[in-house]
């Protein structure tokens, strides 16, 4: 069962193959109350033949995800998301739970978004001479969401490990390595480490401490804490490689949240992850 | 002749009460019984946050809830296929023979619940369905206490009334 025959299992049974037919799909979303679209290199397509979609297919959509057990899936619900075997990852939205300021689950689901990842070992081939030119160096990949920056950094990890580079994974939403069962279920090298499910600021502790990593690697610098854990690790002597949602070089320092990482000049490269004409186009740049 | 068919007749008697007095200590058996793996299953999914179908494993293993774990082994590989809510209703209706159509209902019920929410609204569906199942529990012990033997003795009582009146 491939990835895309995953994500159509987790949609209504009569959903299913309209949604396995459509074979360059990227995301499966459902939104209460419109039919089943897919998105395809940015653009959102209607799933032909499905009806409207209902809440209570949402719900069914966790229950599938999570083989009838979605109170096993609360700690990453409070984050908005399940991740399944294959490193398919359901965004969910809906009423959410508060209390005391913290969030405590969600309730009356009112979308999803089923991404559904696949490794593409060709997609590093342009700039792999650009960001190893000279030994690895701190690098960030930059895209706007849905832009193809895991595939990238999934496919860069494995180029470098099987170069002999010593990686530590934070592999926090399982969509990077997507581990299941102890194993890594997309090639990430041969010389790569993975710590799955802690949040990054810890897992970038207990990789240092423990796996004595060349490069740390941790896909989507979201939030201040994600920051944190990448100056933290700077700190201690190892290259940077990561992920943040950004348009362009531009965007990336203007940004506040990456204020910090650019005025300590955290990382020395970017790979910049844009659409032409339909296609992917990726390119190096020197942030020195 | 006659002798032997009052025999039968009182012997009969005996049985008939025999029977009511059984099926009600077994609805009552049933009752506990179902009570304690609602009790058990509501821990293992908001205590330790078991997957589902291992909570159900542990917490329907009692002999009485035998037949209840066989359907849902049998049925438990389609999930996914099959909502969790239908294969639990087709598990409950299977199994629970001795229980009134309301308590059935009410366990049937919980199955919407149970897998598709959080830990804290399948908790309470199981304890709604808990405060019925136990007042019904408490109702019908006190019935089989007092009437358990009651039923054989009318029992073996119709049957020798009978019995003498052939003769």
């Amino acid at each position: 069962m491939d990835n895309l025959d995953r994500a159509a299992f987790l949609l209504p049974p009569d959903m299913r193959s309209a949604a396995a037919a459509a074979a360059d799909a990227e995301e499966f979303r459902l939104r209460t109350g419109f039919r089943p679209t897919f998105l395809c290199r940015g653009t959102e397509t209607v799933l032909p033949g499905c009806r409207t979609v209902l809440a209570d297919d949402l719900d069914g959509v966790l229950e599938r995800a999570t083989a009838a057990s979605v109170h096993t899936a609360q700690s990453s619900i409070k984050n908005g998301f399940v991740t399944v075997a294959g490193g398919i990852r359901i965004g969910i939205c809906g009423s959410v739970i508060a209390s005391d300021g913290r969030i405590m689950g969600m309730k009356r689901l009112s979308g999803a978004a089923i991404r559904i990842p696949r490794e593409v070992r060709s997609c590093a081939d342009s700039t792999y001479g650009a960001v190893t030119d000279g030994g690895f160096k701190s690098t960030v990949i930059i895209s706007p969401p849905g832009g193809g920056k895991t595939t990238y950094l999934r496919e860069l990890i494995r180029r470098l490990s099987d170069n002999g580079m010593r990686i530590g994974l934070a592999d926090e939403c399982g969509e990077v390595a997507a581990v299941w069962d102890g194993m890594a279920q997309f090639s990430v090298g041969r010389c790569t480490d993975v710590m799955t499910d802690a949040p990054k600021g810890a897992a970038t502790v207990m990789l240092l401490r423990s796996m004595n990593p060349s490069i740390l690697a941790m896909d989507e610098i979201t939030a201040p804490e994600d920051t944190g854990a990448a100056l933290e690790a700077v700190g201690c002597g190892v290259e940077l490689l990561c992920t943040a949602h950004a348009g362009s070089v531009e965007d990336f320092r203007a940004r506040p949240l990456y204020g910090q990482l650019v005025r300590g000049g955290v990382f020395k490269r970017a790979v910049i992850i844009g659409f032409r004409h339909g296609r992917r186009v990726y390119s190096a740049e020197d942030l020195q | 002749m006659k002798y032997i068919g009052a025999a039968l007749i009182f012997t009969s008697g005996i049985f008939a009460g025999a029977y009511r007095a059984v099926t009600m200590r077994r609805r009552v058996k049933k009752l506990y019984a179902v009570i304690t793996a609602l009790k058990i299953l509501e821990s293992e999914i908001c205590q330790r946050l078991t997957p589902l179908q291992a909570a159900i494993a542990t917490a329907f293993s009692t002999p009485e809830l035998r037949r209840f774990m066989e359907k849902f082994d049998a049925l438990s590989p389609q999930i996914g296929e099959t909502g969790f809510s239908d294969i639990w209703r087709s598990c409950c209706n299977q199994s629970f023979a001795e229980l009134t159509g309301e308590e059935l209902t009410c366990i049937t019920a919980i199955g919407r619940s149970l897998g598709r929410y959080d830990a804290a609204a399948q908790g309470q569906a199981i304890d709604g369905c808990l405060r019925q199942i136990e007042s019904a529990y408490a109702a019908e012990s006190a019935v089989c206490t007092a009437y358990c033997r009651t039923s054989l003795g009318i029992g073996a009582s119709l049957g020798a009334m009978l019995s003498i009146v052939l003769l």
